[in-house]
C-alpha cells in the first residue's frame, strides 16, 4: 500500500477528480493549502495596499492506493494536473504500513 | 394539525394528570398540581414534554403522593419534566430567569385551584417588579442563542423554537407585555405563534421525535400538509411568520432598552424631539415625522428618515413608515439626485441598514421604493454554503460593501450594485444574466446617468466573474487574462468587481472568503489590474466658460442663487486670489448649508465657483455679508468649524501625480460633514498653493473632493510641497493641530 500525494493548482482539481474516477480510485482527502515551491510568491501592491502572495494557494490531494494501482494513479494526476507552466505541482508516494477502516475493523487492502 | 389537535392533546394530557392526582389522594387544600411552559399554555405538539409541578403551602404533608403520582403518567407515554416544590421555594426559582418564563404560563391542572390563583399572581407580580433587573439577563440571553441559531427567516436550516423569530420568541415577547413596559400587535403576534405551532406539530410527525429543526428534505412533505402549491411556497410560509417575529421582538427590545436606559426622574411626559434632518427627528430611540414635515408635498421624506434611522443605528417608527406609505407622495421617475444620494446614503451606514430595511419591508414602504424585490423577498439559496435567504444576503452585501467606499471611484455605484446582484434568482435563467435588465432598469429608474447604468449592469451580469475564473481557470495562462479584461472593460470596473466579490463572499458565509480564497481571488484581481493598466482614471474636467459680470471686472463680486427642485445653485465670480474657495466654503460651513458639490475653475484672472448646496430657500445678500465678514477677518471660522471628534472612516488624502501634467491632483475622501471644503481649501491656502479647479462630489455618506492645484506662481507642485499639502489637509480633516 501507498499514499500517494499530490499538490496541484486549484483550477485543476475538477480534471483531476475526472481522470482519477477514470482509473477507479473512489476515495480521496482533499485540502485547500498554500505554500511554495520555485514558482515562490512574491510581494505585490494592489488597490494601494501591499499585498503578500508569498504564499501560493494550491489543492493537496492525498489517496491511499494498493501497490498495484500506484502508477496508473500517478499517471492519471500528472497527466491531467500538467499545463507546463510554472507552479503545476508536485506527486509524491509515501509506503504505507496500515490501513484501518474504522466502521468495519478491515486491515489493509480490505480496507481501501 | 391545528389548535384543535393541541387542544386535543393537552385535554388528553390534563386527564391523565388529574386521574392521577385523584387515584393517590392528593390534598384537597393546599396543594396543586400545574403545568408550566408550553403545557401551560395548552399547546402540546405530538412529541412535547410535559411539564408539571407539584406545588404546596408550607407545612401541608403530601403524604406518599409526591413519590406515587407521577407513575401514571410514565404508564400514559409521557415525557414527564416533573418537580414538587413549596410555594415560597417556587418563589426563590423564579430567580431564575428560564424558570420564571415558564411561570407566567401556569395552569392549574388538579388539587388546590386557590393555591394555584396565588402561585399565578405572585409569579406575575415579582415578574413585573423584577422586570429591570431581569430583562438585561433575559437580553443577553436572547442575543446569545440568536447568536448561535441564526434566523428562522433566513437560516437554510431553521429551527422552529429557537431561532430568532422562532417560538421561543414569541414566548419572551409576551413575556415582555406582561411586564407592562411595552406593547405588541397581540393578534398579529398570536397569528404567526399559532401558525409555527403548527409547522412544529408537522414536523415533528415528519421526523418522528420532538425535533423542531426543518431539515431540507421536509420541505415538500410540509408543503402537502399545509397546502400550500410546493416546497417554496412552504419556505416563504415559514420564513415571513419568523420575519414578523423577528420584527415585532426587534422593536419590543429597542423599546426596552429606551426605557432601561432613560434615567427614572427624566422619563417627561411630553414626546423629546431631536432634529436629525428637515422633517424627522429622533425620539426615544426611533425615528419619526416632527410638525414640519409634509407627507404629501416631500417624495423624499421617506428616504431621509430611512437614511437617517440607519445612520444612527436606531428604529425607524414602524407607524412612521406606515404613515409615509400612506400620505407620502410618490418619486417621480427618474428620482432626483437627492433621493439617489439619501438611498445610498441608507445602503452605505453599515449594521444599521438591517433594521431600517426590514421595517421599510414590513410596512410596504420598500414596495414603492423598489417593487422588484419582492422577486427575492424570503426566497431560499440553492446553495448550501449561502447563510441566508437572498433577500436578506442582498442586504448583508451592502453592509460588507460599506467597507469598501474607500477603495473604489464610485461608491454609490458599488452600493446599488451590491444591493441588486442577486435580483435575477427565482426563475429559471441563470440570475446574473436575468439580474442585468432589471437592475440597468432599475438603475436607471433611480436616475443614474448612461455610463453609471451599463456598469451596474455590466456589474451585476459579471458579479461571479472573478470568484470563478479564479478558482477554475488557470491564472498563468494568457487567455484567463483576456476573458476577464475584455468583460470587465477597465480598472475602474474592476476595482468595483473586485470589492463586490469579497462583500458578496463575507455576506454569504465565512468559508467562501477564507484566507486561500481570497488569496486566489486578489491574486487574479491584481493581475488584471496590471493587464488593464491600473492608473487610478481621473475624469476630465471641462468648463463652460461664464460671461464675467462688469461688476466683477471693476474688482466687486457677483454671487447669484438660482433655486433648484431639491436645493439651490450659487455662482461666485471673483477676482482670483489665494484663499478665495476657502472662504466661501466657510461661509456655507457657518450658515450650516450642506455642500453636495462644487465646481471651481480661473478664468482670466477671476475665480468662478459653483456650488450645489442642499437649502432650496438661500438670501443672496445674506451669503455675500457673511462672505465679506469672512474674507475681510471680521470673523473667524476656523474655530467652530474644527472637527469634533474621529470620522466613521479616517480620511484618505492621496496625490495624483500622473492625472495631470499642469496641476497636481489631490484627491480627499472623508466622511461628509459641515465644513470638510473649507477645511481643506484653507489648509491649502495656508501653505500659498492656488487651487486651480476643484470637484466636490458626496458619494453617500463619504464626501469626494478633487483639488487641481498650483503654486501661486503658476505650475504643478513638486513632490515635497505635494507630500505637504497631502499631510496638512489630512491633519485639519483630522482635528490635528498642524
Amino acid at each position: 500500500m501507498k499514499l500517494v500525494t499530490a499538490v496541484i493548482k486549484p483550477h485543476k482539481w475538477e480534471d483531476i477528480r475526472v481522470a482519477l474516477e477514470a482509473v477507479g480510485v473512489t476515495g480521496m482527502t482533499v485540502s485547500e493549502v498554500s505554500g511554495y515551491g520555485r514558482q515562490k510568491g512574491h510581494t505585490e501592491v494592489y488597490r494601494g495596499a501591499e499585498y503578500d502572495i508569498a504564499l501560493v494557494p494550491k489543492i493537496r490531494i492525498e489517496i491511499v492506493v494498493p501497490d498495484g494501482d500506484v502508477d496508473a494513479v500517478v499517471a492519471a494526476i500528472e497527466k491531467s494536473a500538467r499545463t507546463e507552466r510554472i507552479g503545476d505541482g508536485k506527486i509524491w508516494v509515501s509506503p504505507l504500513e496500515t490501513v484501518v477502516r474504522v466502521r468495519t475493523g478491515d486491515r489493509d487492502d480490505a480496507a481501501i | 394539525m391545528s389548535a384543535a389537535d393541541r387542544s386535543r392533546r393537552t385535554t388528553a394530557a390534563d386527564e391523565v394528570c388529574a386521574q392521577a392526582y385523584a387515584d393517590v389522594g392528593g390534598p384537597e387544600l393546599g396543594a396543586a398540581l400545574v403545568a408550566v411552559g408550553g403545557y401551560g399554555r395548552g399547546e402540546l405538539a405530538p412529541y412535547s414534554d410535559w411539564d408539571v409541578v407539584l406545588v404546596h403551602d408550607e407545612g401541608v404533608d403530601l403524604g406518599e403522593a409526591a413519590a406515587r403520582l407521577w407513575y401514571p403518567m410514565w404508564d400514559a407515554g409521557a415525557n414527564l419534566d416533573h418537580a414538587v416544590r413549596s410555594l415560597p421555594e417556587m418563589a426563590a426559582a423564579a430567580s431564575d430567569i428560564r424558570v420564571a418564563l415558564g411561570l407566567l404560563d401556569v395552569r392549574h391542572l388538579a388539587g388546590d385551584p386557590n393555591l394555584t390563583l396565588r402561585l399565578r399572581t405572585t409569579m406575575l407580580t415579582h415578574w413585573r417588579q423584577q422586570a429591570a433587573h431581569q430583562l438585561p439577563a433575559l437580553r443577553t440571553m436572547t442575543m446569545a442563542r440568536h447568536e448561535l441559531l441564526g434566523e428562522l427567516a433566513h437560516a437554510s436550516v431553521p429551527d422552529l423554537k429557537e431561532a430568532a423569530g422562532g417560538l421561543r420568541d414569541a414566548t419572551v415577547l409576551k413575556a415582555l407585555v406582561a411586564t407592562w413596559l411595552v406593547d405588541v400587535p397581540h393578534v398579529e403576534l398570536e397569528r404567526c405563534r399559532q401558525s409555527l405551532l403548527d409547522v412544529r406539530d408537522i414536523v415533528q410527525e415528519l421526523a418522528g421525535r420532538a425535533a423542531d429543526r426543518i431539515t431540507p428534505e421536509m420541505w415538500p412533505e410540509l408543503a402537502e400538509r399545509l397546502e400550500v402549491p410546493d416546497a417554496l411556497a412552504a419556505q416563504r410560509l415559514v420564513r415571513e411568520r419568523g420575519r414578523r417575529i423577528t420584527h415585532l421582538s426587534r422593536l419590543a427590545w429597542r423599546r426596552v432598552d429606551g426605557y432601561l436606559d432613560r434615567p427614572r426622574a427624566a422619563r417627561p411626559r411630553r414626546p423629546d424631539l431631536t432634529p436629525l434632518a428637515p422633517g424627522v427627528a429622533l425620539a426615544y430611540g426611533e425615528v419619526v415625522l416632527d410638525r414640519t414635515a409634509k407627507p404629501a408635498q416631500d417624495p423624499l421624506l421617506l428616504l431621509r428618515a430611512a437614511a437617517e434611522a440607519a445612520e444612527h443605528d436606531v428604529v425607524l417608527a414602524p407607524p412612521t413608515a406606515a404613515r409615509l406609505v400612506r400620505q407620502g407622495a410618490s418619486l417621480p421617475e427618474p428620482w432626483p439626485e437627492e433621493a439617489r444620494r439619501l438611498f445610498v446614503r441608507l445602503l452605505a451606514s453599515g449594521r444599521g441598514l438591517l433594521h431600517v430595511w426590514e421595517t421599510l419591508e414590513e410596512t410596504g414602504a420598500l414596495a414603492g421604493i423598489l417593487p422588484e424585490w419582492e422577486r427575492i423577498r424570503l426566497l431560499p439559496h440553492a446553495s448550501t454554503i449561502h447563510r441566508f435567504t437572498v433577500d436578506r444576503h442582498a442586504v448583508e452585501t451592502c453592509i460588507e460593501a460599506s467597507h469598501h467606499i474607500r477603495d473604489v471611484a464610485r461608491p454609490d455605484v458599488l452600493l446599488v450594485t451590491a444591493l441588486l446582484h442577486d435580483i435575477g434568482k427565482g426563475s429559471l435563467t441563470e440570475h446574473s444574466v436575468a439580474g442585468a435588465p432589471i437592475a440597468r432598469a432599475i438603475a436607471r429608474r433611480m436616475g443614474f446617468d448612461a455610463p453609471a447604468v451599463e456598469t451596474i449592469g455590466t456589474l451585476v451580469r459579471w458579479h461571479l466573474l472573478l470568484a470563478e475564473t479564479a478558482t477554475t481557470r488557470d491564472p498563468d495562462d494568457p487567455a484567463t487574462l483576456d476573458v476577464l479584461v475584455e468583460r470587465v472593460g477597465d480598472a475602474e470596473t474592476l476595482a468595483l468587481l473586485t470589492a463586490l466579490t469579497e462583500a458578496d463572499a463575507r455576506a454569504a458565509s465565512p468559508k467562501a472568503w477564507s484566507v486561500w480564497r481570497s488569496r486566489l481571488i486578489l491574486g487574479l484581481a491584481a493581475r488584471a489590474g496590471r493587464a488593464l493598466d491600473a492608473g487610478p482614471t481621473m475624469p476630465a474636467h471641462a468648463h463652460e466658460p461664464v460671461e464675467i459680470p462688469e461688476q466683477v471686472r471693476r474688482g466687486g463680486m457677483s454671487l447669484q442663487v438660482e433655486p433648484l427642485a431639491d436645493g439651490a445653485r450659487v455662482t461666485v465670480i471673483a477676482p482670483d486670489r489665494v484663499g478665495l474657495l476657502a472662504d466661501m466654503a466657510a461661509t456655507f460651513a457657518v450658515q450650516r448649508v450642506g455642500v453636495r458639490a462644487a465646481r471651481a475653475w480661473s478664468q482670466e484672472e477671476y475665480a468662478v465657483n459653483v456650488w450645489e448646496v442642499a437649502e432650496a430657500y438661500l438670501d443672496a445678500t445674506v451669503l455675500r455679508e457673511r462672505f465679506e465678514a469672512i474674507s475681510e477677518g471680521r470673523l473667524d471660522p476656523s474655530g467652530r468649524l474644527r472637527p469634533t471628534g474621529p470620522g466613521r472612516l479616517a480620511p484618505a488624502v492621496a496625490v495624483r501625480p500622473e492625472a495631470s501634467t499642469q496641476a497636481t491632483v489631490l484627491e480627499v475622501r472623508t466622511d461628509d460633514r459641515p465644513g470638510v471644503v473649507y477645511l481643506v481649501a484653507a489648509a491649502l491656502a495656508a501653505l500659498g498653493i492656488t487651487v486651480r479647479s476643484a470637484h466636490v462630489d458626496t458619494l453617500g455618506p463619504q464626501a469626494v473632493d478633487v483639488f487641481y492645484l498650483q503654486e501661486a506662481s503658476a505650475g504643478a507642485l513638486g513632490d515635497e510641497r505635494a507630500a505637504q499639502a497631502a499631510h496638512a489637509v489630512r491633519a485639519a480633516l483630522s482635528g490635528e493641530s498642524n
